[in-house]
């Protein structure tokens, strides 16, 4: 009895048997050389491999939000520069209108001033930037403010003419109005032209809700800022006032009456726009901000997954030398082996 | 001792050293046969001192040969399952694939947000919608894949079938071989090799357990019990199927009117090609379809429309499928083509709703920033859903998650049979490495044995011939 039989079969198979695994192995080893990566990622980390798409879905996404982000920040950037225009539009009137009371202006040219801020007004506010007007809220296919001739300065001189017995402005005798019936008119029908539905329907085709960008995952913020705000009413409600009303005709009494109230009026206007001014600039603070989050976790990311899908290149180097050692070993002690026979010998 | 009787005994071992080289010369003829086992002449000695071969036999070891028949069996079962899965994880996209489901559901993911931040920009809501429809597209085409994968392996599964009833008719010719010889006391060596390679073969496309009866005769029954060969062959038959969608449930192996594989299997196969590939068919790829279908109805879910009024029910919006309660939904998934400009739609539908008719607008005001409705729309694609249990991954999670799961679950599939392919073809190589060194030739053997038998030739020769001179010189003195 033989106790240690081996075949000829497989003495001459064991280091053949070997050699397809080994350059499997080779060619794997070679493709995660060349490219950096793991050759099959599925096959090494099994379950575990969906952190691959997580990890790849993550860093799309967080792309897709600063580049959004930054296309948001250029539209602030623009309404900022708008709101700035306007505050200093306003605040240079109110300054005329404190030199009107020392008797530095006539009131004629402060109505041709007036006129002038609010077609400028008008005109900032349908500010676009190509494909949205920024002003207009969710409304913001069309320019938001119509023209002043277009409806809204007809109401504002019949409501005038309602109040002052079929008069214009320009009238001669309305220099009759006493003050107090002007600051009824100015508070009362005057007012509520600027209130809605007629701002609605002469001013403005803004809507109230104002753009929204979702700039993070977990967090929407107002991007716009409406013209429907009390501010910009405020605004057209006093260069209307002064552009409309303020003329040689008034009795000089009445006149500031016309002036005050244009003065509270670009007051409120002016705070109102300093807030929105400050909301926006935090807004686009608060874009910055995530967008840097966003930068680092990209980073993080690509980190990530190249520590998941990627290979040590000097490790891969050392392996892949050694199964080619494996394999050339491998063919010579085939080829020795097969050489070797009784028939050399006996 | 008489000179004849020295004469005879000579003759017998010279008789008996030929047939031993017979057989030594056949080993060497065989020696690069895997199947073939080492003849051996069994020799023994007449009451007159004289040898004589009583019989050929060969070198056999029944534990191990039944060691390597399981192991044949094993390793076919997985890679049956290895091949299919890396054939469908190569359709449908690895983990680093940026066209698999999931990836494309990521892009999608932010082209919707992208239109929610810029819902006035048609460019952006174009882009949504082809994002759309490449997701629609992957998860289409995942779902043919799974189809493909099922279709290959029920054809296999039928190959199988036929190569089984082919082996087992040689097995019979072989068995019958056997038999007769052992009656009539032949050499049946040949006729065992043959029948045990057979059976090898037949190993590999199902499990086998033999019993050998009185007379050599072998019985062979599947690893589960059913009869595939008493005396004769029984039939194996398969019907395939030459479609596979979402809802085709393939049909079963029978053997001798048993099912042993497939949904009716009552003896089910624990190894060999047919049982790798009707699991495959029949349990993973349907689950992975789950998975899909699970997918394709939370989209279809996510996007459906709401009457703001309330009185209309939900319609299904961006994403559209027939009836998306049953199987196979994911085949059927595609985008609307209202909101598609390609086929004369608008995606402004999307922002606004209004799908489905001006009842289901959300947007009254029609204002072009209007981004509430993809607000909400945004919200359901990342709430937490329950998906079914029969996915066999979890069953509360969002979307994203869901997907990315599916995609480790493959992974993780194909992992486990590939380990288990490495494994079993290790232990297959040992098994018939030790068979092989149990039953097999050595050439070197063979080799110093036939000069040890040419010497015992040479002796016999000489004896006669020194018998044959001493005959000789008995006549000469007469």
């Amino acid at each position: 009895m033989k106790t240690t039989f081996i075949s000829t079969q497989s003495l001459q198979n064991a280091p053949r048997s070997n050699i397809m695994r080994l350059q499997q192995e080779l060619s794997k080893t070679s493709q995660e050389l060349t490219t950096g990566f793991r050759a099959d990622v599925g096959l090494d980390y099994g379950v575990r491999s969906d952190a691959s798409v997580e990890l790849r879905n993550l860093m799309t996404r967080n792309e897709a939000i600063i580049q959004n982000n930054t296309a948001v920040s250029s539209q602030i950037a623009t309404t900022e520069v708008s709101l700035k225009d306007l505050r200093d539009n306003a605040q240079e009137f109110l300054n005329s209108l404190i030199s009107l009371n020392d008797g530095g202006a006539s009131p004629t040219t402060l109505a041709t001033d007036g006129r002038a801020k609010l077609e400028s007004m008008l005109s900032t506010l349908n500010v676009s930037d190509g494909r949205r007007f920024l002003f207009g809220g969710i409304n913001s296919g069309a320019a938001p403010m119509e023209a002043y001739e277009n409806g809204a300065q007809a109401a504002v001189l019949t409501a005038f003419s309602t109040a002052f017995g079929g008069r214009s402005p320009s009238d001669p005798t309305t220099s009759d109005i006493t003050p107090a019936d002007m600051e009824a008119f100015l508070d009362g029908a005057f007012a509520a032209e600027f209130d809605d539905p007629n701002w609605g329907t002469n001013w403005s085709d803004a809507s109230d809700e104002v753009r929204t960008s979702a700039i993070s995952p977990a967090e929407t913020v107002k991007t716009s800022v409406s013209a429907n705000e009390t501010a910009m009413r405020k605004l057209a409600m006093a260069y209307t006032m002064v552009a409309e009303f303020s003329n040689g005709n008034l009795d000089p009494q009445t006149l500031n009456v016309v002036v005050t109230k244009a003065r509270e009026a670009l007051g409120t206007s002016i705070n109102g726009l300093i807030t929105a001014s400050t909301t926006v600039g935090a807004t686009k603070a608060r874009i910055t901000t995530v967008n840097e989050q966003m930068t680092a976790s990209i980073d993080t990311l690509k980190n990530k997954i190249s520590l998941f899908e990627g290979v040590d290149s000097a490790e891969a180097k050392t392996k892949s030398d050694l199964l080619t050692t494996q394999i050339e070993m491998s063919y010579s002690l085939t080829s020795q082996i097969m050489k070797l026979s009784i028939m050399n010998y006996a | 001792m008489s000179l004849s009787l020295a004469f005879n005994t000579a003759r017998s071992s010279l008789t008996a050293t030929a047939t031993q080289i017979n057989a030594s010369t056949r080993n060497v003829g065989s020696a690069g046969d895997p199947t073939a086992s080492r003849k051996i002449a069994v020799t023994t000695t007449t009451a007159t001192g004289g040898a004589y071969v009583i019989q050929i036999s060969r070198a056999s070891d029944t534990a191990l040969y039944t060691r390597m028949i399981s192991a044949t069996s094993e390793t076919a079962r997985a890679e049956a399952m290895k091949g299919g899965l890396d054939q469908l994880e190569n359709l449908v996209g690895g983990p680093t694939s940026t066209t698999s489901a999931a990836a494309l559901l990521g892009k999608f993911t932010s082209a919707l947000s992208d239109y929610r931040n810029s819902p006035e920009e048609s460019s952006v809501g174009t882009a949504l919608v082809t994002a759309a429809k490449n997701l629609t597209t992957a998860v289409n085409s995942a779902a043919d894949s799974i189809n493909t994968v099922r279709l290959d392996a029920d054809e296999a599964i039928s190959d199988s079938v036929t190569t089984i009833n082919d082996l087992l008719k040689q097995f019979e010719a072989q068995n019958n071989a056997v038999i007769r010889g052992t009656y009539a006391g032949a050499d049946i060596t040949d006729a065992l090799d043959k029948r045990d390679a057979i059976l090898s073969k037949l190993s590999e496309e199902m499990g086998v357990s033999t019993v050998t009866r009185p007379g050599n005769d072998m019985v062979i029954y599947t690893d589960s019990g059913a009869t595939l060969f008493e005396t004769t062959a029984r039939a194996v038959t398969f019907q395939p199927k030459s479609v596979y969608d979402g809802q085709t449930v393939g049909n079963s192996v029978y053997v001798d009117g048993v099912a042993v594989a497939g949904p009716d299997a009552t003896m089910t196969l624990k190894s060999g090609r047919i049982a790798g590939l009707a699991e495959l068919r029949d349990e993973t790829t349907v689950t992975y379809q789950t998975q899909l279908d699970e997918m394709a109805r939370a989209l279809v879910d996510g996007f459906r429309e709401v009457d703001p009024s309330g009185t209309l029910p939900d319609a299904q919006g961006l994403f559209t499928a027939l009836n998306p309660n049953d199987p196979g939904i994911s085949a059927r998934l595609k985008v609307k083509a209202e909101v598609d400009p390609a086929q004369g739609g608008s995606p402004k539908l999307i922002r606004d709703g209004g799908i489905n008719g001006a009842s289901y607008v959300q947007n009254t005001g029609g204002g072009d920033s209007y981004s509430t409705w993809l607000d909400t729309l945004s919200a359901r694609m990342s709430e937490t859903r329950s998906f079914s249990p029969n996915g066999g991954i979890v069953t509360s999670a969002t979307l994203a998650d869901y997907s990315t799961s599916s995609v480790g679950w493959l992974s993780g599939q194909r992992q486990s049979w590939t380990t288990q392919v490495t494994s079993q073809s290790s232990l297959l190589t040992y098994a018939s490495e030790a068979l092989s060194n149990a039953t097999g030739i050595n050439l070197d053997d063979e080799y110093v044995y036939q000069l040890q038998l040419e010497k015992t030739y040479q002796a016999s020769s000489k004896l006669i011939s020194v018998v044959n001179s001493l005959y000789d010189t008995l006549l000469q003195i007469r």
